[in-house]
Formats: structure tokens, sequence, C-alpha cells
């Protein structure tokens, strides 16, 4: 415990929201992978309560890799000894299957990937590390609400019809005012349902469709 | 209400003394002007309207006459009855003073009471708290949208309603509530004396530690506004965890 520093990176982003980093380790053994698994599991579990419908279960896999994503693109900002293709070895997509619980679980640590991206295009505009993180930031769409991607080029299957999920994203939407979001057709009337009759009110800027038939 | 233009026309009435106190009906009518005869009071001055009205038609005792060329005629008689009464004229109010009886400030006995209720009014009023069964809300808070839970303070009464305070008010079927100072008013009522509203606070929440909500029959309980938390699925989850007997 008192070494693992995965766990201690990823404790102090969950609680502080900063980044710390203790050194450029990038193995990462099977016991700190444990350790991570459960704290993200915990995480998950006190999350939950604050989730509508019923939620999906926690998907371990799921919470593994986006914290491991996390840890390595953290590490990337400082530290940056390999080629681009390396990069793309060390990040790579997610392996298996994705659903609702996989897309909630990984959103405990991928919902920080846009600082992640927006502190590395201060330190430099054209690093190709980016594009491969917007890469990954567009499959997981969900925990990019907040950043500005292109609506045309996400792509919400019938993942997002869970009922839990799709009420938290269209949430987040609200929360963070994504007005190009908002107007996806996929989001448009689960949008303009939450708002009901106080969408003047509530978001100004937001005109619902007209869904009468 | 038409006048007699022309004005020709003047109508008297006379009164026996022992029915004066019937004049009060028509006291407020400022045209009027009253004088004393011995036994009798006349008034003068009706226009044509008030002549046939109720309050004066109901008058018990009396004479009606109009005036033609200096005579009293008995209304709408062909004779003459009488000449024109010539008599010290003032006006209504003034010729039938009221005397009000004298209050005794020393005195705090039982007529000294009011009692404070709820009338029913027409008023329209901004709803700001409702006051829902907690197995309603129940049914909303685990699908609902957190942007229409975020301005919405709660808590739980009596163990199986809930209290929400905050605008706008969620989508439920509940007892509505309006705010006046620190008091929380069933929609649709008002206090019958609204004038005592600062002092009944001043006496029930003398710190304004609460909200005092009332009930449409007019019994209140009160809420400590420091009770209110913000409504969210998980506050409402960990609420209903330990009460398990409410639902």
């Amino acid at each position: 415990m008192q070494n693992n520093l995965f766990l201690k990176m990823l404790r102090h982003l969950r609680l502080q929201e900063e980044v710390m980093l203790f050194g450029n380790v990038i193995e990462i053994s099977q016991p700190e992978e444990t350790q991570v698994m459960n704290f993200l599991r915990t995480e998950y579990e006190r999350e939950i309560l604050e989730y509508p419908y019923t939620p999906p279960p926690f998907n371990p896999e799921a919470a593994l890799w986006a914290a491991k994503t996390i840890y390595l693109a953290a590490q990337l900002i400082l530290y940056r000894e390999s080629k681009l293709t390396q990069v793309r070895e060390l990040l790579g997509h997610y392996p298996l299957e994705t659903d609702a619980s996989a897309v909630l679980s990984a959103d405990l640590c991928l919902r920080f990937l846009p600082d992640i991206i927006s502190q590395l295009s201060i330190i430099d505009p054209d690093d190709s590390l980016i594009l491969h993180l917007l890469e990954l930031l567009i499959a997981w769409h969900y925990s990019g609400v907040r950043y500005p991607l292109n609506p045309q080029k996400i792509n919400p299957n019938e993942v997002y019809n869970d009922p839990c999920l799709k009420q938290l994203y269209t949430d987040r939407i609200i929360k963070h005012a994504r007005l190009p979001l908002a107007t996806h057709p996929f989001f448009t009337v689960s949008v303009s349902a939450s708002l009901g009759l106080f969408a003047a009110d509530l978001w100004k800027d937001f005109k619902p469709a007209h869904t009468h038939e | 209400m038409a006048k007699d233009t022309a004005g020709s026309i003047v109508f008297y009435l006379r009164l026996n003394i022992r029915s004066k106190e019937h004049l009060g009906a028509i006291r407020h009518w400022k045209n009027l002007k009253a004088a004393h005869e011995a036994g009798y009071i006349w008034v003068k001055d009706f226009t044509a309207d008030q002549i046939k009205a109720a309050e004066v038609l109901s008058l018990p005792d009396k004479q009606m006459y109009e005036a033609r060329g200096g005579k009293l005629f008995l209304k709408d008689g062909y004779l003459p009855e009488r000449n024109i009464p010539a008599l010290l004229w003032s006006p209504i109010d003034r010729a039938l003073p009221v005397k009000l009886p004298a209050f005794n400030h020393n005195y705090f006995g039982i007529p000294g009471k009011v009692t404070v209720g709820l009338v029913k009014s027409a008023h329209e009023k901004k709803a700001s708290a409702m006051l829902v069964p907690l197995s309603q809300l129940q049914k909303y808070v685990e699908t609902a949208p957190a942007i229409r839970l975020k301005n919405i303070r709660w808590t739980i009464v009596d163990k199986q309603y809930a209290f929400l305070v905050g605008a706008p008010l969620l989508p439920l079927h509940g007892e509505v509530h309006y705010t006046e100072s620190d008091f929380m008013i069933p929609a649709g009522y008002a206090f019958d004396l609204h004038a005592l509203l600062s002092s009944l606070n001043t006496l029930l929440n003398p710190k304004k530690l609460f909200w005092i909500v009332f009930n449409p029959d007019s019994n209140y309980f009160t809420v400590p506004k420091a009770q209110l938390r913000p409504l969210t699925i998980g506050s409402f989850r960990a609420s209903l965890n330990q009460l398990p007997e409410a639902l």
C-alpha cells in the first residue's frame, strides 16, 4: 500500500481532483492492480447511491483499464521517452465489449481525461498524443461531455439506452450546457423531457424540439 | 345609477322617533339631510333611485312624501297632505351621530382574544413548498433528472410525508403551499386577519428558526429551517434506509 504509486495517484485524483506523480513508473504489478480495483469498487458503490433508476453493476476490467489509461496519460504529460508507436501500445483501446456497466465504471477515472487533454494542448497543441487521447474520448464520449467533441463523431449506440446511463448522460449535458449534444437526435428528447415545462427557466438557450407528431 | 336629471322632485321621508335606529341602514348616503321634529325625524334629498331602494322601503313606521309647489304630497298621491315643514336641516351623519362604546384599555378579558384562521382566497400566489407522501416522492426521485432536484430542499415530516421547498416544484400530486414571511400557507387560502401576521410570527417563531406550515383546517406544524437539506437521489435513498417503515 505504501509503495503503490498507482493507487496513491488515483486516490489523490479522485479525492482532491489533482494529479500527483511520483516518478516515472510505468510498470504496474498485479497486487497494485487489485488494490486499485478495490478502491474503485468502493468509489463506484458510493457514487451509485446518487444514480437514477437501477445502476448497472461494477465492471472491474473497464474501471482498471480506465485507471491505467489516466495514469499513463498523466505520466506522459511529464515524462516522454518513448516514441508515439510505443505510446499507442501503452494506451490501447478497451479490448472487451462495452456496456452500460463498463461506461459508468470507466467514467470513474476517464472523467479526468478532458483535463489531461487540455493540459497537453497548453504544453504543445501539435502533440500527437492529443489526437490519440481524443480518439479514446470519442469512443468513451460519456466521459467527454465536458470536452467540446464534435457531436457528429460520437456514436451513442444501444448501450446508451440503459435508463440509468441515459439519464446520467442527459444530466451531464444539462449541467455543462452542451447545446450541440442536447440537439443530437439521440439525446434531444430526453433533454427536453428532463427540463419539462421549465426549459426556459432552467436552460435559456435550449429550444425544446417539437416532438408532437 | 340614473339620476333624476331635472332634480325637480324632492322626496321627503318622515319616520317615527321610535324607529330611529333603523336609519342606520341609510346613514352612509352622504347626500341626505335630516332634521328633528317633535316625535319624528325628517329625511330629505333622496335621489329617485334611493327612494326606491330596499333600505328605504324596509324602514318601519315611515311616511314618504314628494314636494310639489311648496306642498308635500304623499308619494304617488294626488292631494297635498301638508306644508313643507320649516326645520333646521343638517347632513344626516351629523344629525344622527354615532356613539362608539368606550374601550377599556385596562381590560384584558376573554373578549380581547382573537382566533387566527385561514379563509378561502382566490388570490394567485407563487407556489414555493409542497407536502407529498414519501411513497409518491420515491417513484419520482429515483428516476428524476438532476436539474429538477437541484433547486429543491427537503425534510421528512411525521415519518410519512416529505416537505419540499423550492422552485420550480416537482411534478407531483401534493398539497402546495406559498410563503408569506415565515408562514407556509396552503394554496387557495389566506389568513383572515392578515394584519396580525407579523405579530403571530413573533409569538410563534421569535427567532425565525422555523417554517410555520399551516394546514387548510387552520392547524399548523413547525419545520426547523436548518433541517431542510438539498434533495438528491442519494439523500433520499439514505433517509429511506433509516426509515424502513415509512413506505
